[in-house]
């Protein structure tokens, strides 16, 4: 009986629910778009029913979540540690955005992605405060940082490079969470009719 | 050298299901049904049972309810239940070391 596998069974299920991050980097993508004014992207109307479709999606996804691998409460001290894991991560984040580059009177102007560094830094945090970083949360988000820190991005604008970050961000998101919701299924099973005949205790 | 009591297991808790069930609600506040099944791999029936024994000895409280006008059962551990789950993995590890221990 494997007692750390049972016991971080919950505590990391909903992190590992990770097909909710699609609706998520839909969204970063549509927004990035708008932002370079393409169309249809700039039209109000559009990007409202962007918004709704990805309200849909994570409710629907939500739903295939608890009817296929159930739900749970986290305790006191999860939540706790999953509010100041957005914490510490946005301040972070925001730090990281208004000093390295932005129109803001302390921002050094350097040559990077600050949006990227910035949302690559809040998502390490948050995994690694919460359930822990799996090998793909340091490939996809240490590669974005570093790819994002890299003294590169001096030819862009503020605006192409925030866009740019967007773009990384929905990218990143969506990959991770593809994986998260693998590691998920390798820890809990496919989807699907749970088996009737199956008595073994997975443990 | 331990007296025999002091390495008597808690023989509801032992059972291997109910080890699972209980390891695992001891981690968050609340699970429900379906989680539990994915977590431990019992089959339904065996689950139902294993809650069903833990709720009369007071070592869980079930609610049920209807979502979308389907039943669903959750599960948490009473103050009774993480007391007993906590000392049951605390009697296991002793054992453990006594085992490693050498013989004099």
């Amino acid at each position: 009986m494997d007692r750390e596998k049972l016991e971080s069974a919950a505590p990391t299920y909903s992190y590992l629910r990770g097909l909710l991050a699609a609706p998520a980097g839909i969204l970063c993508v549509a927004a990035a778009l708008g932002n370079w004014e393409v169309e249809p992207f700039t039209h109000a109307g559009v990007m409202l029913a962007c918004l709704l479709l990805v309200g849909g999606l994570c409710l629907a996804i939500n739903r295939y979540y608890n009817e296929h691998y159930g739900h749970i409460t986290a305790s006191s001290g999860q939540q706790a540690r999953a509010a100041a894991a957005m914490v510490i991560g946005l301040v972070v984040m925001i730090a990281i955005s208004m000093i390295a580059r932005s129109r803001a009177g302390i921002s050094l102007d350097l040559p990077v992605n600050a949006l990227g560094a910035g949302w690559a830094a809040f998502m390490l945090i948050g995994y690694a405060m919460t359930v822990g970083l799996s090998r793909h949360h340091v490939v996809i988000f240490g590669g974005m940082l570093l790819a994002s820190l890299a003294p590169a991005w001096g030819g862009l604008s503020l605006g192409d490079t925030t866009n740019v970050g967007m773009l990384l961000a929905g990218a990143a998101i969506t990959a991770a969470g593809i994986c998260d919701h693998r590691q998920l299924v390798r820890r809990l099973g496919p989807a699907g009719a749970l088996s009737v005949e199956n008595g073994n205790a997975r443990a | 050298m331990p007296e025999p009591d002091d390495l008597a297991l808690d023989r509801l808790v032992h059972e291997p299901g109910r080890l699972a069930i209980l390891t695992v609600l001891s981690s968050v506040r609340t699970a429900d049904f379906v989680f539990l099944q994915r977590a431990t791999g019992l089959t339904k029936g065996n689950l139902s049972s294993h809650l069903t024994k833990l709720e009369t000895a007071g070592l869980i409280e079930i609610e049920k309810r209807f979502v979308r006008k389907k039943p669903n059962t959750s599960a948490a551990l009473t103050a009774l239940g993480r007391t007993r789950i906590a000392r049951h993995w605390e009697q296991l590890d002793r054992l453990k070391s006594l085992a490693r221990t050498p013989a004099p």
